[in-house]
């Protein structure tokens, strides 16, 4: 693993794997809303971090100098070729829809969103409903968990998995993979287990689906035709693959994150309890307040934006995070107010890249805490309990034991 | 009241239909549409 050397000007030498950040950005990106609202950096890769509403989302819907080809906050290996260790069919493509520009984008995410909108998502409750119900026979008697590995980090891999049509059994394998791919991007060993894991896994899984399809999202990838010709099997690998990678930590963190918050505000947390009809905006601001994901544009030509001299090829970091905390787009951000009527927030980003399994992330988020409020109502940190929160391109607690 | 969808500006975020089923439906692609001539005055 890197070492971070600490950081002494967020300005100019930002890095978002420094603790500091990981553990607290709040208070970073409030000072430097007031200062330098655009920060830069030329650790890893030259790159700018916006903190405020405004740049975050017109950066977000310029995709003519914002590129999508390089979405990764950490950027690792980026600029080899992803064929060069894989001997399967060309990934050239990355991870599309998330990782390509129109035209590739368009059709691509087409493919995806049926699979996750809001009636498709509906059918999932159950099976979701259950699992959540499962996880908690496990630990409820015995009056301690850990919310964030016993709990939130089980839940959206299975659900995943199901849509995708692979074997839940693997869930805690396909969790490792995914975390060192996103969080542990910085350590080239882990990055590259991560990724050889997860390709030659769906690289098998191609193949067997191509026998015997069933009613899953890879068989449908697989068996059907765009503009008259079937989807080329790189594309179909990388697809599946950011349906499990972006299906994974992302929604796990939101559901830790929203169950942190809760054992360490007993008020917002008995409220809950007791008004079960604020869930829907309860979802809609702890989405905001502890928004898990950040993406990575590639600046296309130079540019000068707000009077930053972007040069191509830079990062720009997309901080949906910090933009859903600027105190000009929300009153008192700081605050998470679960009946907060007016919000807009941008916590699975904007323009034509906006997450396309939102529906689900909100319905898995929803049903994970009606349920563990049901069942494990009055709940709070454990005492002298070491919070352990990872960050980067997904923020939220890997660790977070409590006490009920 | 009387209410529109402005198709170019819709983003497909579902939010209206998740809030209020009675009086929009979306498509498989999250863009939504109106189902209802006029809001009903409960609502």
């Amino acid at each position: 693993m890197t070492q971070i050397a600490p950081v002494k000007d967020w300005a100019i030498d930002f890095d978002v794997l420094d603790p500091r950040y990981v553990t607290d950005p709040f208070s970073i990106w409030d000072d430097l809303r007031g200062t330098c609202p655009i920060a830069h950096t030329n650790r890893r890769k030259s790159s700018w971090l916006p903190t405020r509403y405004e740049d975050v989302t017109a950066i977000a819907h310029d995709i003519e100098h914002f590129s999508s080809l390089k979405v990764a906050v950490i950027p690792g290996d980026e600029d080899e070729d992803p064929n060069a260790d894989f001997d399967g069919p060309n990934l050239e493509y990355g991870l599309p829809p998330i990782s390509s520009d129109p035209p590739l984008h368009t059709w691509t995410r087409r493919l995806l969103l049926p699979w996750f909108s809001h009636k498709r998502v509906d059918g999932y409750v159950p099976l979701t409903r259950d699992l959540c119900k499962k996880l908690l026979d496990g630990f409820a008697g015995s009056g301690h968990a850990d919310a964030a590995a016993d709990y939130a980090q089980q839940i959206p891999v299975r659900v995943i998995a199901h849509i995708l049509g692979v074997s839940p059994d693997l869930s805690d394998t396909f969790t490792l993979w995914v975390r060192d791919i996103l969080e542990f991007a910085d350590d080239a060993e882990r990055r590259q287990r991560g990724a050889e894991g997860l390709l030659n896994y769906f690289l098998g899984q191609l193949e067997e689906r191509r026998a015997n399809p069933g009613d899953d999202l890879l068989s449908e990838l697989l068996t059907t035709e765009v503009d008259g010709k079937p989807v080329d099997d790189g594309i179909v690998l990388g697809m599946a693959a950011l349906a499990l990678i972006a299906g994974v930590d992302t929604t796990w963190s939101a559901i830790g994150s929203s169950l942190w918050h809760l054992a360490t505000h007993p008020d917002d947390r008995k409220r809950l309890v007791a008004e079960p009809e604020l869930m829907p905006t309860a979802i809609e601001e702890l989405l905001r307040a502890y928004s898990p994901v950040t993406m990575a544009r590639e600046v296309t030509e130079d540019v000068v934006y707000a009077g930053c001299p972007m040069k191509a090829g830079d990062k720009v970091l997309m901080n949906f995070p910090a933009a859903n905390r600027d105190p000009e787009a929300f009153e008192h951000p700081e605050v998470v107010q679960l009946d907060r009527a007016h919000n807009r927030h941008v916590a699975f980003g904007s323009g034509i890249h906006r997450c396309a399994g939102s529906n689900l992330a909100r319905m898995e988020l929803q049903v994970a805490l009606e349920e563990w409020l049901a069942r494990i109502p009055d709940f709070s940190l454990a005492e002298g309990a070491e919070v352990a929160w990872a960050g980067g391109q997904v923020r939220g607690p890997r660790i977070c034991p409590v006490v009920f | 009241m009387k209410l529109r969808v402005d198709p170019d500006k819709c983003q497909g975020h579902a939010r209206c239909y998740g809030l209020a089923p009675e009086i929009f439906d979306v498509d498989d692609y999250g863009l939504a549409s109106v189902i209802v001539d006029v809001v009903p005055p409960e609502l």
